[in-house]
């Protein structure tokens, strides 16, 4: 049997799989995998659940300037032509991958610190009470006239605050 | 013989020991008995006569007295109403409903307590009687309602011919007082004609059997009888009973917007917890917030008997909430 997700990387295949992307073959030979590999299915779980909860977040505007910001660091890099005549940048091997994995550290922090982000914005607020004092002693004499009080309302038509 | 004389004496004096604290007690009770029986007087009066007259109500204010003269009072039987206005403000009370308006117009929110589940008049008071001043010329009835440690809570005189209430002084413990109506003038018989209000907002307000969960309501709170709950679209509303004076409990759940609240009043403490306390004429309101509930207490008892109320409405804090208030008390905002 061909091993499909030996040719690429196995988040690619699953993520493709799960996005309806891969064409026939392929899609026959993930669930092929997948019948035969607990350790496939649960990387599967795991890659559904991720999708699933990053789906889930609520869109949220950027803030003012960020694009700005992207789009300058963007134009900050250096850029050499590629055969294409496309304009890519040109970096060794080894500092690919070290940039890899810093991308990925900043990219951890980015998103702890975005889940956080998340987390205060998402906690539902208290609502602000603001009590009707005159209001509320205006029903308590009400309710006093009622447990046979009968002249505790003359004392609520007062003028509840005194002018200072 | 000796030792028979001196158990004779002694029995003698135990006899009358026993007699005194009995004759005592007796007295003590005839005496509370009579007073409860004019507070009821009292409580009738109103259903059964028709007069009119001028009150002058004093309350304390921003630690002086204010008074308010002038208010005029129509209260006849026609309907079972009362009426009163001044200014923008305006009371309608009939029979189970009352009415209030302020600038926003009538309104009604009021479900109606059990009267039958409210404490006796002398529940926590010891009630006695004796003859009152005449007030608004005419002879009066004073009932004094006295904290059990003795110091006079309440006096209360009433018209002697008609239990009419004319006069009412509401005393701290050291017999300063609070609050005070009283009437200036009483024509009785001569009533001004009362309009039922028309195009009352009445707003939801259910009763309760029970307090739902996440709102305190203790059923006998500083010596006080819970006898109404009731929900509100904004919370819940207690109504609490001691025989002489009520308090209500407004719960809100929520943060309280200190910046909301009027000007005036005081800052105060409940338990460790901050809170504001205005006084008004017709009572003191307490507001302050805990556990995410706002409370916001009226009544128009004496202050010492309401801060001994507002105590059991809010449990104790945990030590961590107490740590959290002292780092962060000073800088705190209201």
């Amino acid at each position: 049997m061909t091993d499909f997700l030996g040719a690429r990387d196995d988040h690619d295949f699953l993520s493709g799989y799960l996005d309806g992307e891969l064409t026939a073959d392929e899609r026959a030979g993930v669930e092929a995998q997948l019948a035969t590999s607990a350790e496939l299915r649960a990387e599967l779980a795991d890659v559904t659940a991720a999708r699933d909860a990053v789906r889930g977040l609520p869109r949220r505007e950027a803030p003012a300037g960020f694009w700005d910001a992207v789009l300058a660091t963007v134009a900050a890099e250096p850029v050499e032509a590629t055969e294409g005549g496309e304009a890519a940048p040109v970096v060794a091997l080894d500092e690919r991958r070290r940039r890899r994995a810093r991308a990925w550290r900043i990219a951890g922090a980015a998103a702890a610190a975005a889940a956080v982000v998340l987390a205060v914005i998402l906690v539902p607020g208290q609502r602000q009470v603001r009590p009707n004092v005159t209001g509320a002693a205006t029903q308590h004499a009400a309710s006093s006239s009622d447990l046979g009080d009968s002249i505790g309302p003359i004392t609520a038509a007062v003028p509840l605050m005194r002018p200072r | 013989m000796r030792r028979g004389v001196v158990a004779s004496v002694a029995g003698l004096t135990l006899v009358v020991a026993v007699l005194g604290v009995a004759l005592g007690h007796a007295r003590a009770e005839t005496s509370s008995a009579d007073a409860v029986r004019w507070v009821q007087k009292m409580r009738s009066a109103p259903g059964r006569l028709q007069f009119s007259g001028v009150v002058r109500v004093t309350w304390p204010a921003q630690g002086d007295h204010a008074k308010v003269s002038g208010l005029s009072v129509g209260i006849t039987d026609d309907m079972g109403a009362i009426e009163v206005q001044t200014g923008q403000a305006r009371v309608y009370d009939q029979g189970a409903r009352t009415y209030f308006k302020n600038r926003y117009g009538w309104s009604s929110a009021l479900v109606e307590p059990d009267v039958a589940k409210a404490p006796a008049p002398d529940h926590r008071w010891v009630l006695v009687t004796g003859r009152g001043p005449d007030v608004a010329a005419r002879p009066t009835r004073l009932v004094e309602v006295r904290r059990r440690q003795g110091a006079p809570a309440e006096r209360l005189y009433l018209d002697t011919a008609t239990g009419l209430l004319l006069r009412r002084d509401v005393l701290d413990p050291n017999g300063r007082l609070e609050r005070s109506l009283s009437f200036t003038s009483l024509d009785i018989a001569t009533v001004a004609p009362i309009h039922a209000p028309s195009g009352v907002s009445t707003h939801d307000a259910q009763p309760l059997a029970s307090a739902p969960s996440g709102y305190v309501a203790p059923s006998t709170p500083g010596g006080y009888v819970l006898v109404a709950r009731s929900r509100h679209p904004n919370g819940v509303e207690l109504l609490y009973s001691d025989g002489l004076f009520t308090v209500s409990v407004l719960e809100q759940q929520g943060d309280l917007d200190w910046g909301a609240l009027p000007a005036q009043g005081v800052a105060t403490t409940i338990d460790g917890t901050s809170a504001r306390r205005y006084s008004l004429a017709s009572a003191d309101v307490v507001v302050w917030e805990r556990n995410d509930t706002v409370f916001t207490v009226v009544s128009d008892a004496p202050r010492d008997v309401i801060d001994g109320l507002l105590t059991d409405l809010a449990p104790g804090r945990s030590a961590m909430e107490k740590v959290v208030d002292y780092v962060l008390g000073p800088f705190g905002w209201d």
